[in-house]
């Protein structure tokens, strides 16, 4: 029994220290780059910048393997990812377990160098790689991981939707509902939510393509619509809890 | 012989409980038939309780079930009705929605990109260092992760 308790709290807590460690991991290393470029700020001699400009490359190298661990989580949390899309986000993890292994190259390099000019080496090195290499990868990741968390909210305002539909249908022939703005606040829902659907078609279509920055502002724009198609729901159910109340 | 057991059914005549035993005993036997009055009664008043309860509740059942049915215009409306516009669910889902599509989280990769990169450069100088540290310590402090 014992067991069974212990492998259920594992699957459900799971996620959240996975996730509540990644993002320690990511704010430890972030403290360190800014402790690091205060000490580097200073007078120092050739050691302790040495010393230093070493443990600033170690932070930015842990902060790069633990944000790339979080993508890695998120892309893999993703559900319900059919023919190109499965093809596609497996891609992405397959980039992202080359970009570890990048890191990892790095770091045995850096644990071994005594060299201040070498070190300053890899430093430019490891800049030039992430603006040419990561940081196209990571805005494609983004996009991904951000279009189907938009299709997942969009699915549950279409079930919502499809819910007070149904219910309005079952008391349609009551006076009180024929002559409330129930039935026109639902119009009104439905083409808020048909917008939205047209943004995540499109948006579907784009992150198959590039790595498009547009993707992310027709993210915005749908989640905008489905922010307006709550606002609907939402006034339906004030109506009605005055109604109730009368 | 016949006048000897005469006398003898006059003295068995003569036979009473000792006073005591004949006191509590009267009481034991008025108090039993007390008690049985009491609960006969009781029990019928239950009886009908429940009745009349049981009764009462059907015809407000009936009246619900006629209500619903009905196509009667009504003066108030049941939230329970349309289930689906529970104004806690609906408060929940809109809430989420901003935690659902983590935009502030693209935000923060876009930055912290940005940011680590220019911390790499090796020709800042320290005032440079001193404004990059700043910079991302603000995006330590906005990290909505």
């Amino acid at each position: 029994m014992k067991k069974i308790v212990f492998i259920l709290m594992i699957f459900v807590l799971g996620p959240f220290v996975v996730r509540g460690q990644t993002t320690i991991n990511i704010k430890t290393a972030l403290q360190g780059i800014v402790d690091n470029l205060e000490q580097l700020s200073r007078r120092l001699t050739g050691n302790e910048e040495l010393k230093i400009r070493k443990a600033a490359l170690k932070n930015v190298i842990d902060l790069a393997t633990a944000e790339s661990n979080d993508l890695k989580n998120k892309l893999i949390k993703l559900e319900g990812l059919e023919g190109d899309y499965l093809k596609l986000r497996d891609t992405l993890l397959k980039e992202l377990g080359n970009h570890s292994n990048y890191y990892d190259s790095i770091n045995s390099v850096l644990e071994r160098e005594t060299n201040l000019v070498k070190i300053k080496n890899l430093s430019t090195q490891l800049k030039d790689w992430r603006r040419i290499v990561y940081h196209p990868i990571l805005q494609r990741i983004i996009n991904f991981i951000l279009v189907f968390e938009g299709r997942d909210v969009l699915q549950l305002a279409e079930i919502r939707f499809n819910n007070i539909s149904s219910d309005l249908r079952k008391v349609s022939n009551l006076e009180i509902i024929k002559d409330s703005p129930l039935n026109n606040l639902l119009v009104k829902a439905e083409g808020s939510l048909n917008k939205a659907r047209e943004l995540q078609s499109a948006s579907m279509l784009i992150i198959l393509k590039s790595s498009n920055n547009d993707t992310q502002k027709l993210i915005e724009d749908e989640l905008d619509k489905i922010r307006e198609t709550y606002s609907y729901f939402v006034e339906m159910s004030d109506w009605l809890k005055k109604a109730s109340k009368k | 012989m016949e006048n000897n057991l005469f006398n003898k059914i006059k003295l068995l005549k003569q036979i009473r409980p000792e006073a005591g035993f004949a006191l509590s005993s009267r009481r034991i036997i008025l108090d039993t038939t007390k008690k049985s009055h009491y609960q006969i009664l009781f029990k019928k008043q239950l009886q009908q309780t429940f009745i009349l309860s049981a009764a009462m509740g059907m015809a407000v059942v009936l009246l619900v079930i006629v209500g619903r049915i009905s196509s009667l215009p009504l003066e108030g409306l049941s939230p329970e009705l349309i289930s689906s516009l529970n104004s806690k669910d609906l408060t929940l889902e809109q809430e989420n929605l901003n935690f659902n599509i983590q935009l502030a989280e693209a935000k923060y990769y876009k930055e912290s990109t940005t940011q680590v990169t220019m911390a790499l450069n090796n020709d800042l100088d320290s005032v440079a260092m001193q404004k990059q540290a700043e910079n991302i310590n603000s995006l330590i402090k906005e990290l909505a992760l």
